[in-house]
C-alpha cells in the first residue's frame, strides 16, 4: 500500500465519537449528549460525517460503570458472533448493535474512525490509547494532537500485547482512539477534565480535516509508553486486598518508578517496596475500576515508534 | 469622634477605612489623625482611600479611634514616598503579607514599644505590647475586640465596619496602644478567618462552669454504611483483624474504660462496592422509618437500619450507645469534617476540638445539620451522641492512602480522648468555630430531560469552605458562560460537587460560620445511665 515510504490510506469519511462507553465516567456522556441535543457544528468538519452516540444509554442511566458486564471488553469475536437472543448479557446486546451500526469489526464497511472518551481516577491527565504500533494514519494524528497542545503534553498508551489488551468498543473501526482524561471521579463532572477532552477532540477532528483535503503528513516519530505488566494490589487468603497505592506512588503516573520504591502500603502503615528488573513509568495508579479487575497500577516502557509519512488515497 | 492628634516622625502611612486618607511627608514631623492600619509584605502595595498612594511597605500597624494607640512601621528598608495621584479605583483595604514570617518592631511616641508580629503561612503566638502593659496572646484563644478597622489581606479584601465587635480566634493579632484591644488584624492565607459581625453591649465572661456528663462506656466506630467509601471499609477491618489479633495473641483488651464495637454497617453494599442496594442506608434512621412494617419485599437497607437500631440502639432510649462515630469520604475537597445535628453537644464538640488540636496537617472543621432530634435521618442518630467523619476528596471506589491514613488518626484521636474523658481528665472550654448548613444550591437543569447543564465552575471547584459573595461564580455552562450567585447574604459553600449528591439535587451545600464557646467538661463519676447528652443543669445559657 505505499510507495516511496508514504503510506496511503482512504478518506477518513465516517467518523464516530462514542460516549458512555462506562456509564459513570461523565466527561464523554455529558459531551455526547451536548453533541447530539445542539452545537453540532462543534465537531462537523468539511467532508467528514461525525456521529456522537451514547454506546451504554443503560448504564448512563443508572450512572454506573456497566449493567451486566463491562462493554469496553465484550467485543471479542466470540461475542460478536454469538446467535442474536435476549439472554444474551445486555452489554454483549450492545456489542452486537454497535458492531452492526460502526461495522463490522474487520470489514470495508467499517466506520473509519471511532474515538472512545473516557475518564479515569487516575491522575493520568489527557492520555491517548492506541492498540497498534503500526497505524500510521493513527501516529500521524497523535504527532499532531501533541504538537498542537504544546507545551502542554498528552501522553499516549501502547497497549498492543495480544495478552494484556482487551476488545473495546472503539476496535469495530479501521483506526480506533481512546481518550482518558483524569483525575476525575466516577459519577462527577469537573470542568477543566471536560475543558481538557474537548480541546483533545478538536484537534484530532482538524487532523482528519486536513488530511481528507489531501495534506500529506512528512515522516516522524511519537513517544510512547508501551504496557508491559499488570500490577495487582497484595491480597491475602480470601482475596480481600491487604495494602494500598503507597502515597509516593499515588498520583505519580508517567513518572519513573525504580526498583526499592515505595509502591504499596498495608493498612497497618508498612511500606512495600516495587522489586522490578529496572525502571518503569506506572500509569493507571488507583484507577476505582479496576480494583475488580485485579489491577492496582500497569508498568510501561517508554519507546519510540516511527510512522511513515502518510497521505490519502 | 473626637480626635486627638500626636505628634510624630513619619515614615510612611496608610490610610484605610472611613476616614480620610492622610498626608504624610518622608522624614518630617506631622500632625495625623490616624484610625487605621495596614498590613505590609515584600511587595509595595498600593492604598487608595479617594485618592492614590503608592507606597513600599513592610509592615503596618493597627490604630483606632485613638489616634495615640497606633505605631508606626519603621523598618530596614527606608521608603520612598511618591507624589500621590488619583488612580481609577479607590481602596478601601491593606493588604497582604507575604509567606515569609516578618518580625516587626514597632516604636510610637514617647513610649516605645516592641512587638513581635508573626505573619505567614504559619499561625504565630503574638506578643504585644502596648504602654506600660506588655499583652501577651496566646495563639488559638478567642479575643472579642471592637472593630476600628479592616484590614484585608489576599485577594479578597473584607471590608469592616468600624466600632462593631468581632469574635476571633488569635492566629494573628497586632495590638498597639495603650488599649490593645482596638483592633484586628487579619494576615496570612486565610483572609475569612473572622467570625460574621453582630453587636455586643458589653464584654461576654470567658469564663464558663465546667459542665459534668456521663462516661461514654459503649462506643460504635461504622464504616461502609456507603459501601463505596473505601475508607471507612478498610478502617473498620483493619480494627476487626487487629482485635481478632489481639485475640490470638491472648493479649487483653482493655474494656474497663470503653467497649468499642467495630461495625461495617452495609456489607451487601460493601460487596457491591455500591453506595446503596435499593435505597441509601444514611437516610434510613428516621423514628418513622424505624418503626415501619418490614415484609420480603422491604428494601434490604430499612430492614438493616431497623437491625443497626437494635443492635445500636434503640434510638433514644438508655440502652442505646453512648457514642457512634460513622465513617464516610467525599469527592469533594474538604478535608477533615466532624458532621452532628447539634451544635450543644459538647461531646461531640469536644472530641472536634480535640482531633482539630492533633491533627495539624488537614484541615479539621465542624459541620452542624440543624435539625431537630425527631428529623435525624442518619446513622449517628442511634447513639446517645453522633457523628459522621466525612473526609475528602476520595472517588468513591477508591482508598487513597492519605485519607486512610487521616481517617484511622481519627478514629484513634477519637478513643484517645474517650479513654480520657473516661478517666477523669478535664477538658478545658474554648471557642470553637462551627459551620452551619443553611441551605443548597442544584445544578441548573434542563426542562425536559433533567440533565445537567453547567459544571461547577473552575474557580469554585476544589474551593470547599470558601466565602462565597453575591456575585461570585457559580457554574460554567458548557457553552462557556458563567453563571453567579444570586443570594443575598455571603455563605461557606461546602460539598461542593460531590458525586452522591447529583441524584439528590445537589451541587454544593451552603453554611453560615459562628463561633461557638464550648464549656470545660468532665465525666461525672457514678453516673454510668444518662439522661439527656450534654444539657445538664451546670450548663450556663450564653447571653
Amino acid at each position: 500500500m505505499s510507495s516511496n515510504n508514504v503510506a496511503s490510506f482512504n478518506e477518513a469519511r465516517r467518523v464516530a465519537i462514542f460516549g458512555g462507553t462506562h456509564g459513570n465516567e461523565m466527561s464523554g456522556v455529558t459531551l455526547v449528549n451536548l453533541w447530539m441535543m445542539n452545537s453540532r457544528e462543534e465537531i462537523q468538519r468539511k467532508g467528514v460525517e461525525t456521529q456522537p452516540f451514547i454506546t451504554n444509554p443503560k448504564a448512563v442511566e443508572k450512572c454506573s460503570r456497566y449493567v451486566d458486564t463491562d462493554l469496553n471488553r465484550a467485543f471479542t469475536t466470540e461475542n460478536l458472533s454469538a446467535p442474536n437472543g435476549k439472554d444474551l448479557p445486555y452489554e454483549v446486546q450492545r456489542a452486537q448493535e454497535i458492531n452492526r451500526l460502526f461495522g463490522p469489526k474487520g470489514s470495508s464497511e467499517a466506520y473509519d474512525v471511532i474515538f472512545d472518551l473516557h475518564n479515569t481516577t487516575s491522575n493520568m491527565g489527557c492520555t491517548l490509547i492506541l492498540e497498534s504500533s503500526k497505524d500510521h494514519f493513527n501516529l500521524q494524528m497523535m504527532n499532531y494532537i501533541k504538537k498542537a497542545i504544546a507545551p502542554d503534553s498528552c501522553p499516549v498508551l501502547l497497549n498492543e500485547d495480544p495478552g494484556l489488551k482487551y476488545a473495546t468498543a472503539r476496535s469495530v473501526a479501521k483506526h480506533s482512539v481512546g481518550l482518558e482524561v483524569g483525575p476525575q471521579p466516577q459519577g462527577v463532572l469537573r470542568s477543566n477534565i471536560f475543558e481538557a477532552m474537548r480541546i483533545i477532540l478538536k484537534h484530532a477532528l482538524d487532523f482528519i480535516e486536513l488530511f481528507n483535503e489531501g495534506v500529506e503528513f512528512p515522516p516522524c516519530t511519537v513517544d510512547v509508553f508501551k504496557v508491559s505488566e499488570r500490577m495487582d494490589y497484595p491480597r491475602d487468603a480470601n482475596g480481600n486486598i491487604i495494602a494500598m497505592v503507597h502515597p509516593n506512588l499515588q498520583d505519580c503516573d508517567w513518572e519513573p518508578l525504580t526498583p526499592g520504591d515505595p509502591m504499596f502500603q498495608t493498612f497497618d502503615g508498612k511500606t512495600i517496596p516495587y522489586e522490578g528488573a529496572g525502571a518503569v513509568y506506572p500509569t493507571f495508579i488507583n484507577e476505582a475500576a479496576y480494583y475488580e479487575k485485579q489491577q492496582a497500577f500497569v508498568t510501561t516502557r517508554r519507546e519510540t515508534l516511527a510512522a511513515n509519512a502518510i497521505r490519502k488515497v | 469622634m473626637s480626635q486627638e492628634w500626636v505628634l510624630t516622625p513619619i515614615i510612611y502611612v496608610l490610610g484605610v477605612g472611613l476616614y480620610p486618607p492622610i498626608t504624610y511627608v518622608l522624614g518630617e514631623w506631622v500632625l495625623i489623625p490616624i484610625t487605621y492600619v495596614l498590613g505590609v509584605g515584600p511587595d509595595p502595595i498600593i492604598y487608595v482611600l479617594g485618592e492614590w498612594v503608592l507606597i513600599p511597605i513592610t509592615y503596618v500597624l493597627g490604630v483606632g479611634p485613638d489616634p495615640t494607640t497606633y505605631v508606626l512601621g519603621v523598618g530596614p528598608d527606608p521608603y520612598h514616598l511618591c507624589p500621590r495621584r488619583v488612580g481609577p479605583d479607590p481602596i478601601t483595604y491593606v493588604l497582604g503579607v507575604g509567606p515569609d514570617p516578618i518580625s516587626y518592631v514597632l516604636g510610637v511616641g514617647p513610649d516605645p514599644i516592641s512587638y513581635v508580629l508573626g505573619v505567614g503561612l504559619d499561625p504565630i503566638s503574638y506578643v504585644l505590647g502596648v504602654g506600660p502593659d506588655p499583652i501577651i496572646y496566646v495563639l488559638g484563644e478567642w479575643v472579642l475586640i471592637p472593630i476600628t478597622y479592616v484590614l484585608g489581606v489576599g485577594p479578597d479584601p473584607i471590608i469592616y465596619v468600624l466600632g462593631e465587635w468581632v469574635l476571633i480566634p488569635i492566629t494573628y493579632v497586632l495590638g498597639v496602644g495603650p488599649d490593645p484591644t482596638t483592633y484586628v488584624l487579619g494576615v496570612g492565607p486565610d483572609p475569612y478567618h473572622l467570625c460574621p459581625r453582630r453587636a455586643r453591649q458589653q464584654r461576654p465572661t470567658m469564663e464558663r462552669e465546667r459542665v459534668y456528663l456521663p462516661a461514654l462506656s459503649r462506643v460504635a466506630v461504622c464504616g461502609g454504611t456507603h459501601g463505596n467509601e473505601l475508607s471507612g471499609v478498610h478502617v473498620v477491618r483493619e480494627r476487626l483483624k487487629e482485635k481478632q489479633q489481639r485475640v490470638d495473641d491472648d493479649e487483653e483488651e482493655d474494656e474497663d474504660v470503653v467497649s468499642v464495637s467495630n461495625i461495617l454497617t452495609n456489607p451487601r453494599a460493601v460487596q457491591q462496592c455500591r453506595r446503596y442496594t435499593e435505597t441509601d442506608l444514611n437516610r434510613c434512621f428516621t423514628r418513622a422509618t424505624l418503626s415501619s412494617a418490614v415484609s420480603d419485599r422491604t428494601p434490604y437497607e430499612i430492614a438493616r437500619s431497623q437491625e443497626l437500631n437494635i443492635l445500636l440502639g434503640p434510638k433514644g432510649s438508655p440502652q442505646a450507645v453512648d457514642l457512634v462515630c460513622d465513617l464516610h469520604n467525599t469527592t469533594a475537597n474538604m478535608g477533615v469534617c466532624v458532621i452532628a445535628y447539634s451544635d450543644t453537644d459538647w461531646i461531640c464538640l469536644h472530641i472536634f476540638k480535640y482531633l482539630q488540636h492533633h491533627m495539624s496537617d488537614v484541615p479539621v472543621r465542624y459541620i452542624h445539620f440543624d435539625l431537630p432530634c425527631r428529623e435525624a435521618y442518619s446513622l449517628d442518630s442511634l447513639g446517645k451522641h453522633g457523628f459522621a467523619l466525612e473526609i475528602g476528596p476520595q472517588p468513591h471506589g477508591v482508598v487513597r492512602s492519605n485519607v486512610y491514613t487521616y481517617m484511622k488518626t481519627g478514629v484513634e484521636l477519637m478513643l484517645d480522648w474517650v479513654r480520657l474523658f473516661n478517666s477523669g481528665t478535664v477538658f478545658a472550654g474554648g471557642l470553637v468555630e462551627v459551620y452551619t448548613m443553611v441551605s443548597a444550591i442544584d445544578y441548573p437543569r434542563e426542562r425536559q430531560t433533567h440533565n445537567i447543564m453547567a459544571a461547577i465552575h473552575p474557580e469554585l471547584q476544589d474551593q470547599d469552605f470558601c466565602l462565597l459573595r453575591p456575585n461570585d461564580p457559580l457554574f460554567e455552562t458548557f457553552s462557556g458562560a458563567t453563571l453567579r450567585y444570586q443570594g443575598p447574604e455571603p455563605l461557606y459553600a461546602f460539598f461542593i460537587n460531590e458525586c452522591a449528591y447529583y441524584e439528590k439535587g445537589i451541587a454544593l451545600s451552603l453554611a453560615r460560620r459562628r463561633s461557638v464557646e464550648v464549656p470545660p467538661v468532665q465525666m461525672k463519676s457514678g453516673l454510668e445511665h444518662p439522661g439527656d447528652p450534654g444539657t445538664s443543669e451546670e450548663e450556663e445559657e450564653e447571653d
